[in-house]
């Protein structure tokens, strides 16, 4: 042990601390630990009854915010469903055409405003010649290559054209009536006009009346009455009221 | 502190693990009597308990917690009947007596630690037998672990006025073991 001296001016003395470390162990007693614990946990659990609370409203606000952003998914997805899909007043049947846009998976088309397709018709018009009346011809098999001049291989165009504009999701109404023009362009090219039958030039009008694509419908018709002085006699009764008013 | 205040119960076992003998030392020493100290004990934690939502890391846990015990030890003293209050840092009472007297200790337990041998016990009661204010300081300084800066902050005394505490109490204990050598 260590000799002191009175009044060393040390005020840390390592022997002193540790004689005071060994004589100076007293705790406090087991009870009173017990309650100071019991009082600590106690309040712990007085928190703990919040908890469940607080899980349950944070539950609910999740719910509140999911029910406010549903109608807002809604919102988006409407415009898309409500358009209304043009229909043919006659069915015009395209199971080629259903399958490419089923295989595209396009969502619904946009619609081809009628005034496009006038336009559009009235282009394809232009480029025919007036003369352009034949017996409608099977189209060329696929694969084949063409060899004849220009004009069959623009029809063909036309028609890969119309094919491209279906099964890239163009209405199918509107398809229809572009394939059935670009067909009887590309078949009244191919043959000389004066071989198409009136019955055909009937059907032809019909078809394109129904699919809605008057413009082409009129200037079929008016090819028909340059070619046939009686034209309007082979009309049916459907389409002479509409025809009256083609001049 | 902080664990205890975000939610863990066990953060505050250790808490009181680190620092139950330590207080209730501090306090036992102070007043000489278990069952006050018991009770100053308690009372303490359970200030410390009741202020966990709102205890901010300004200071070291250790210094914290000492400063309630020693409001504690203060407001004990002037609640006591018949007992004339003491500062901790009135430095001019000196005998043992006399202290145990104005602290209400047990005069019956003064006398029984003056008659140990044995240099630990000799200790206690030399540190019985010294003012208040050095008591304190020395008390802060093996018990609680607290650095002369940190005892100097939570006294309010300066550095200086704590180390002449301490040296004073350090040799009057000098003193209690010299013949013992």
């Amino acid at each position: 042990m260590k000799t002191w001296r009175p009044g060393e001016d040390d005020e840390f003395d390592i022997t002193i601390d540790g004689e005071w470390r060994k004589a100076s162990r007293e705790e406090p007693p087991p009870h009173v630990d017990a309650a100071i614990l019991a009082a600590a946990r106690t309040r712990r659990s007085r928190f703990a009854t919040w908890q469940p609370l607080a899980a349950a409203a944070a539950v609910a606000g999740l719910a509140f915010l999911l029910v406010q952003l549903l109608p807002r998914e809604r919102d988006v997805e409407q415009p898309i469903l409500m358009e209304p899909a043009p229909q043919p007043s006659t069915p015009v049947k395209q199971p080629g055409a259903i399958a490419n846009a089923t295989i595209q998976g396009t969502t619904e088309p946009a619609p081809i405003s009628p005034g496009v397709r006038e336009n559009e018709a009235r282009k394809r018009d232009q480029s025919l010649p007036d003369s352009a009346l034949a017996l409608p011809q099977q189209p060329t098999e696929a694969g084949e290559p063409r060899k004849d001049a220009s004009p069959g291989s623009r029809q063909l165009s036309k028609e890969s054209r119309a094919d491209a504009e279906l099964a890239a999701g163009a209405p199918a109404p509107a398809a229809a009536a572009e394939r059935a023009a670009a067909r009887a362009e590309s078949s009244s090219l191919a043959a000389p006009t004066a071989q198409m039958p009136p019955a055909q030039w009937v059907t032809l009008i019909e078809t394109l009346y129904a699919s809605g694509d008057r413009a082409a419908a009129a200037a079929q018709l008016r090819t028909f009455r340059n070619e046939h002085a009686d034209a309007d006699r082979y009309l049916p009764e459907a389409i002479r009221e509409w025809a009256s008013t083609v001049e | 502190m902080l664990a205890y205040a975000g939610g863990s119960a066990a953060a505050f076992e250790r808490l009181y693990e680190r620092h139950r003998g330590g207080t209730y030392r501090y306090l036992l020493r102070h007043t000489g009597n278990a069952a006050t100290a018991e009770e100053l004990h308690q009372e303490v934690w359970l200030k410390v308990v009741r202020a966990r939502d709102t205890w901010s890391a300004q200071a070291r846990f250790a210094t914290w917690l000492y400063t309630i015990a020693r409001n504690a030890l203060v407001d004990h003293w002037r609640a006591s009947r018949g007992a004339r209050f003491v500062s901790l840092d009135d430095e001019g009472v000196e005998s043992a007596v006399e202290i145990a007297l104005l602290n209400d200790r047990d005069e019956a337990g003064l006398l029984s630690t003056t008659m140990r041998v044995e240099s630990g016990q000799r200790l206690i009661a030399a540190l019985e037998a010294i003012p208040p204010a050095q008591r304190d300081a020395f008390l802060l300084h093996v018990e609680a672990g607290l650095a002369l800066r940190e005892i100097a902050a939570m006294s309010g005394m300066s550095v200086e006025t704590v180390k002449s505490r301490l040296r004073y109490a350090y040799g009057r204990l000098r003193t209690a073991l010299e013949d013992l050598q």
